[in-house]
């Protein structure tokens, strides 16, 4: 399974979840996790993510980082291993 | 979650704020079966090689940069060292062959090609001399061509013979007007490694296979910020463990992405690199970092004019 972490980061307000969401479904990407928390005032979400069905992710890529603009709030896709290299022996 | 939100946003942090990049990837051609009894022959061959051996090269390196999320900055290509490739006395032949190589790099899309490149630690034949002379007229015409001359091993000693002829070549390089970057495509190095992946000195080393992928990570902004979060009173131990648990951490993820990239070409990933030099970004230096272990103050207090030119990564 290929899998991603999505990174949302920003002020908090109402609609961030629904707006990162929806783009999500519209490309047929299910999540397999999520957590969310407040640092200070910035609200952190991280969503893992299943894209074993996406042949290219760019598409998905740009959506985000749109959707992301337009909520206010910094979004940021990085495959799973990435993590797992840099955390996990 | 199977990582904790610290750990997602440290890894977000260093690439988003800290500018941890993959600073280069170089792939290694070999371009010994290129040669030929004419010059023309031998540059058409070579040509053609580098188009095919390059071909989804660019197209699968910015793919595995968007979808792992780590920017990758330069693509570049690594050649068998062009002394090997033509022996001519007759300068405007080399003249030829660079312009060419030029040409392919900027056709394919890359940043740079190294390999303009001859050894003169035992002796400079007529061949060497006829390259070394076209060296400033080349790097003043071509853009991304990188050129390296080779004057001195520890094993050989320093050709002093060799050093008087590359004297002048360097002066006659750094008068150049055409272009502020021209000097940093030359470079005079003794002992290169017999295969080396770094620009200027790039070039493909003998036996090293037909096609090979390197990586260049840049960390000098991520370890830098890390060591900002140390207390003020830290003990150098708590730093050198510090460097050491990030060093991990960027050069892990680069080598992936290496692997992956590798992968996806169906060739090997030779060689990591945790890239010290900085980018024209404020702070993305390995002084800073130097400056944050205790060290008052690297460099000059007023920067001279040349300080901003553009430098190569």
């Amino acid at each position: 399974m290929k899998r991603a972490i999505i990174t949302v980061t920003g002020v908090d307000h109402t609609g961030i979840v629904a707006g990162i969401s929806s783009v999500l479904a519209d490309f047929n990407v299910n999540i397999l996790d999520i957590t969310q928390t407040i640092m200070g005032d910035i609200f952190v979400m991280a969503l893992l993510v299943d894209i074993s069905g996406l042949e290219d992710v760019t598409p998905l890529v740009s959506k985000l980082s749109e959707e992301g603009d337009s909520l206010k709030v910094k979004v940021s896709f990085e495959r799973e291993e990435i993590f797992r290299m840099m955390h996990r022996i | 979650m199977i990582f904790t939100t610290e750990e997602i946003l440290e890894t977000v942090r260093m690439i988003q704020l800290d500018h941890l990049d993959i600073r280069t990837i170089t792939l290694g051609i070999d371009l010994l079966d290129c040669r030929r009894d004419s010059v023309k022959e031998t540059v058409r061959l070579l040509s053609e090689k580098l188009k095919l051996t390059t071909d989804g090269f660019l197209d699968t390196v910015n793919k595995v940069g968007v979808e792992y999320g780590i920017p990758i900055v330069n693509k570049r290509v690594a050649i068998t060292p062009v002394s090997l490739l033509l022996f001519s006395t007759d300068m405007e032949e080399y003249i030829y062959l660079a312009e060419k190589l030029d040409g392919v790099a900027k056709d394919i899309g890359l940043d740079f090609i190294g390999g303009y490149t001859c050894f003169l630690e035992y002796e400079v034949s007529q061949s060497d001399r006829a390259l070394l002379k076209s060296i400033p007229a080349v790097l003043n015409e071509t853009e991304r061509l990188c050129s390296s001359i080779v004057p001195a091993t520890t094993k050989a000693g320093i050709n002093l013979d060799a050093i008087r002829e590359v004297v002048p070549i360097i002066l006659e390089t750094a008068r150049l007007k055409n272009n502020p970057s021209v000097c940093a495509k030359l470079i005079v190095i003794c002992n290169p490694p017999p295969d080396n992946p770094f620009m200027a000195g790039a070039f493909h080393g003998i036996k090293r296979g037909n096609r090979v992928l390197n990586v260049g990570i840049s960390g000098p902004g991520a370890i830098r910020s890390a060591l900002e979060k140390l207390p003020e009173n830290s003990d150098i131990l708590s730093v050198v463990e510090e460097i050491k648990r990030i060093s991990f951490k960027i050069t892990r993820a680069g080598e992936f992405i290496g692997k992956e990239i590798a992968n996806r070409m169906g060739i090997e990933l030779v060689s990591v690199d945790t890239s010290l030099a900085p980018t024209p970004e404020e702070g993305d230096s390995i002084a800073r970092i130097i400056e944050r272990i205790g060290v008052e103050r690297f460099g000059l207090l007023e920067l001279p004019d040349y300080y901003s030119y553009s430098m190569m990564p």
